[in-house]
């Protein structure tokens, strides 16, 4: 699968059209992974590590997400 | 509490604290893939982040940190658009606007593809892929995240790689579709012009 990206085309192939069925899947599941993987690699925005600076040290009742 | 303990605690405190900092890009991520919307997404991860922060008692030491965050985030989003959408039938308002793609990069092209598509899915299926397929979540945490059993987590994920595969093949092929149309309609017109011609 390697193979046809780099013989095909020098960048990231773009068009699933011309992926065949084989293929297809495995472009999704990497164009999936760069989607998350791009959000995790960017910089923490400054708000959170302001909003974690500010937590107190007193638990309390979060509601009932936690269950 | 004794001042040993009440160091503990602190200790524990800390700890907790700066577990839930390394978490942060990961519920970012996650909860970019759930809203869509950059600052919703990162409204949503802070509030996971002071639910999980509040509720840390109820946290089982030893068991998957990570994986308990996210299922906070989970339902914190489901609970807050079920409330959103209650308001919404009583208001007679409605949301439905995506928001605008930011382009200009190739890479946005084929991330706009894909998120399209897999705004499509149904959301228990786009939440098992996201865990699963990106997120590097194993079925059995992924299954502890969304409550539901890790057979039903296999199955969400296979249907939704189904599914988008077929939605992406769709959306790629009207482009490649367009230059036949064309042939098709320049035909269409050169029987018309024939049949007028017959006409005359």
């Amino acid at each position: 699968m390697t193979k046809l990206g780099s013989s095909f085309r020098p960048s990231k192939a773009k068009n699933l059209a011309v992926l065949n069925d084989k293929d297809a899947p495995e472009a999704i599941g990497r164009r999936l992974r760069d989607m998350y993987d791009d959000v995790v690699n960017e910089p923490v925005p400054d708000e959170f590590m302001d909003l974690l600076a500010k937590l107190d040290d007193k638990p309390e009742d979060g509601g009932d997400d936690s269950r | 509490m004794t001042a040993a303990s009440a160091q503990g605690k602190d200790a524990d405190s800390a700890e907790f604290r700066s577990e839930l900092t390394k978490l942060i890009p990961h519920l970012r991520a996650f909860a970019r893939s759930l809203c869509n919307d950059a600052s919703e997404a990162d409204d949503l991860a802070q509030e996971a982040l002071v639910k999980a922060w509040r509720a840390r008692d109820r946290f089982e030491p030893g068991t998957n940190l990570k994986a308990w965050v996210f299922m906070i985030l989970r339902n914190h989003f489901y609970s807050e658009r079920r409330k959103a959408w209650r308001k919404n039938e009583t208001s007679g308002e409605h949301i439905d606007e995506m928001s605008p793609m930011a382009a200009g990069q190739d890479s946005m092209i084929e991330l706009a593809d894909i998120k399209h598509a897999l705004s499509e899915l149904p959301d228990e299926q786009r939440e098992a892929l996201i865990l699963v397929g990106a997120g590097g979540f194993s079925y059995e945490e992924a299954a502890d995240v969304c409550g539901c059993a890790v057979g039903t987590i296999k199955s969400r994920v296979n249907r939704a790689r189904i599914a988008l595969a077929r939605l992406m093949e769709r959306q790629t092929t009207p482009k490649s579709n367009r230059e036949e149309a064309l042939t098709a309609a320049e035909d269409i017109i050169a029987e018309a012009h024939a049949l007028a011609s017959t006409r005359d």
